[in-house]
């Protein structure tokens, strides 16, 4: 691992280390909730991460799209970048659903209710967990194209789940971030907020750069294993014709 | 502890496993990779 990586890494920790700190012993309670609402802490940021790696994840898809024929070095980038980042907005999504179950029972008395934001999230995880799939399991050369395709029509249930505590009414809460005028968090629990928010966009991009860095070789690995079999085709039809 | 804690643990941990899990699966692919 580069020196750079290490350097990152620690400073990640260094800031998780922090958030936990601050989100747990030192911004107060929720009036009404109690200690239960410092989940907040962890699961608004994973959902920021999961808008972040699916939004690099489409960006990705997009540019594949537009080069795969014209700058095969670039794509290969998109690609493996692409892959990187719905790996880890899976995972960020998936922490966001497991976190908003466990609050929702202790709050709701419910482990789950088929409401819009969550039905649209659950829905939004599936979707690219498919695409995970169609990229593990489809084989041939139009795989890449299928699942860039795939992601782009995916990213669509993003702003959808974004938009569901404002266009209908649903047993998840209001926004609590950029919605009505009063809303929001008060000024003394921020610094959780911001804290793990930061924590976790670092340790996201930490791990899914490494993902990208395995992913590439991987599939330059592929491409050059195809190229030396075109090399050699030329040769092992002139040794069959000449039998 | 309250019901409350008690999710709040659970949360925190499960936030933490989830992510280690995938470290798990990128350090083996990583692995793989390397080998190639």
């Amino acid at each position: 691992m580069k020196l750079w990586r290490w350097l990152w890494l620690v400073v990640t920790l260094g800031v998780l280390a922090e958030g936990f700190r601050v989100a747990l012993f030192v911004v107060p309670s929720d009036a009404q909730q109690g200690n239960v609402a410092r989940i907040i802490y962890y699961h608004v940021p994973s959902w920021a991460g999961m808008g972040l790696f699916f939004a690099i994840n489409l960006a990705c898809s997009l540019v594949y799209l537009a080069v795969r024929n014209r700058n095969h070095a670039l794509a290969m980038k998109a690609d493996s970048l692409a892959v990187a980042s719905a790996e880890m907005g899976v995972v960020f999504c998936f922490i966001g659903l497991v976190t908003g179950s466990l609050w929702g029972r202790a709050v709701w008395g419910i482990w789950w209710t088929w409401d819009a934001r969550l039905t649209s999230t659950l829905v939004l995880w599936l979707i690219y967990v498919a695409y995970l799939l169609l990229r593990r399991f489809a084989a041939g050369p139009q795989m890449r194209t299928l699942a860039a395709v795939m992601a782009i029509f995916g990213y669509l249930d993003v702003p959808l789940v974004y938009m569901s505590t404002r266009w209908w009414r649903t047993q998840h809460p209001a926004p609590v971030f950029g919605g009505a005028p009063g809303s929001g968090l008060d000024p003394s629990m921020m610094p959780a907020i911001w804290w793990n928010l930061a924590g976790w966009l670092m340790w996201g991009i930490f791990v899914a750069s490494l993902r990208y860095v395995s992913e590439y070789r991987t599939q330059k690995a592929e491409q050059d294993e195809a190229l030396k079999s075109l090399e050699f085709a030329p040769a092992q039809a002139q040794m069959a014709g000449g039998r | 502890m309250n019901m409350g804690q008690r999710h709040l643990v659970i949360a925190y941990t499960a936030t933490i496993l989830i992510h280690l899990v995938y470290l798990g699966y990128v350090a083996v692919k990583a692995r793989g990779a390397k080998k190639e």
